[in-house]
């Protein structure tokens, strides 16, 4: 190991385990005066996290109270997961962590963390009802679509997030869609979530969506959960082949 | 060897979401004369940040500020952060791009800080090699900043400038020419301010950073929440006595102020361009 890696695995170690971790001869100068200057950098790795959390769960952090949500940040951002990934990925595995402990904040905080990806999802323009004008039913049923980039469904649905939205009273799911700049939040069928669950492979035709309904004994259902997912936004029209 | 300064020689401010808004409703007389971005902000594929930024592109020049190529790693920057700056770099066509003398990362592990590279002549030529690689990819000479630091390292054998000036000509870049970095550093290690602010080559800087820092203990700290202190201001008038215009920016990136604050700071840095 060069000395530059032996360098800096030990100002690691010292910030993973404190500074009893810090071998004598790293950092130049007194002792003590090192380890302040440690503290220095452990407190603005750590306080980076933190406010990387609290920018990403808002409504959980709200949910829970501070204090809850605090002590919970700190244990998580000791866990290897958190400092193995960028700062914006950070939440990445935190609503596991937190459901762990109070399952109803662990759903907002899965709710809240699939919402930032649906806001920084690629842009698409969604298929809408238009396109579908005048075609005829050979057509209809060969024509070819995908989910939208920002669009997702989540189950089951976060209670806290009933209050906001008298919509997903009752709801199985949580349909989420960005079919322009504002990430839209709706109610989502199982019909509609096994229709997204489809294509998440990648593109099918309108044809194999409603057959994929019909054999869940459910025809009747599956043109009404199509077009909720067309008027969300959740769909794009694939051209060619 | 001189720096490439292609961004205007005028005073810039640090772009933040709350005033992507307040930036276009400016007037012409009132913007500043370009953004810095920090491009890890836009490591993702679309969305409202996406948006506004391509419309502030259309009226500002732009600078990318990175925070996490980390050149000073000793198992090499992290290739995934170059992959994305090179992809946003080719989308946004910045003015210049930049990325600071430290480490944020080693093996698995990554840190949201600057961690401090020793000045030794191995060192030199690791950090060398991995500007090297940023430039290939990217196609362009970058700019790195001279960080903030709270410790001295026992592998330092020569000092920041001399190490600055031997990057600068064994890499090919130029320097981003912190002030305010100067004075934390001076500060916490107890060296001679004038050293950076007198010895620092003029040639080499494309760019210049003015932010605020706080006081904890007997350190102080490079946190970018307050306004730019009387003796950061002093000593940017020093430097540019000696090297003439050069693009200044004003960070602030905690407890971020209204934008016309920002504003104010921008154009008394831009008074002292013009002086």
């Amino acid at each position: 190991m060069s000395d530059l890696a032996q360098q800096q695995r030990a100002i690691m170690d010292a910030l993973a385990q404190g500074p009893d971790a810090l071998p004598d001869g790293v950092i130049a100068g007194a002792r003590d005066r090192a380890l302040m200057a440690m503290k220095v950098h452990a407190n603005t790795i750590w306080h980076a996290r933190l406010v990387a959390l609290e920018d990403s769960f808002p409504r959980t952090r709200d949910a829970m109270g501070e204090a809850a949500f605090n002590q919970l940040s700190r244990a998580f951002i000791e866990t290897p997961c958190a400092g193995a990934v960028p700062l914006a990925q950070i939440g990445r595995d935190f609503s596991a962590f937190v459901s762990a402990y109070d399952i109803a904040a662990g759903q907002l905080a899965a709710f809240e963390w699939a919402w930032l990806i649906s806001f920084h999802a690629a842009d698409a323009p969604p298929m809408t009802l238009a396109n579908l004008a005048g075609l005829n039913e050979d057509t209809l049923l060969a024509l070819r679509v995908g989910r939208h980039p920002a669009a997702a469904s989540l189950s089951p649905v976060p209670p806290a997030l009933i209050a906001d939205h008298d919509l997903l009273e009752g709801a199985e799911a949580v349909l989420l869609s960005r079919p322009d700049a504002d990430v839209m939040i709706g109610a989502c069928s199982p019909f509609m979530a096994a229709m997204l669950e489809h294509m998440s492979s990648g593109p099918t035709t309108i044809g194999n969506l409603l057959a994929g309904a019909g054999e869940q004994g459910a025809e009747d259902d599956a043109l009404p959960a199509l077009i909720a997912l067309i008027e969300a936004g959740a769909l794009i029209l694939i051209k060619g082949d | 060897m001189h720096a490439d300064v292609s961004l205007p020689l005028r005073a810039g401010i640090g772009l933040k979401p709350a005033h992507y808004a307040g930036l276009l409703d400016l007037d012409d007389p009132r913007r500043p004369g370009w953004l810095e971005v920090h491009p890890q902000n836009y490591f993702v594929d679309g969305g409202p940040p996406h948006r506004w930024l391509t419309e502030l592109a259309a009226h500002y020049p732009l600078s990318f500020h990175s925070v996490g190529l980390s050149l000073g790693s000793a198992d090499g920057l992290i290739g995934d952060e170059l992959e994305a700056l090179a992809t946003l770099a080719a989308r946004y066509q910045p003015t210049a791009i930049s990325d600071h003398l430290s480490w944020s990362g080693h093996g698995d592990q990554r840190y949201p800080d600057l961690l401090p590279v020793p000045y030794s002549h191995a060192a030199l030529t690791h950090f060398a090699a991995q500007i090297g690689r940023v430039q290939d990819r990217l196609g362009r000479a970058i700019l790195i900043e001279n960080p903030s630091r709270y410790m001295a390292l026992t592998g330092d054998d020569m000092d920041e400038v001399d190490f600055l000036h031997a990057l600068c000509r064994r890499a090919g870049c130029g320097l981003l020419f912190d002030i305010n970095n100067v004075a934390v550093s001076a500060h916490n290690l107890g060296l001679d301010p004038l050293r950076w602010i007198d010895g620092i080559d003029p040639a080499l800087v494309g760019e210049i950073h003015l932010a605020g820092h706080a006081q904890d203990d007997d350190f102080l700290i490079d946190d970018h929440g307050s306004p730019v202190s009387d003796q950061v201001w002093l000593w940017l008038n020093r430097f540019l006595a000696r090297s003439g215009p050069r693009p200044v920016l004003i960070e602030w990136d905690t407890d971020v102020p209204p934008l016309e604050t920002l504003l104010a700071e921008a154009a008394r840095a831009q008074a002292a361009l013009d002086a």
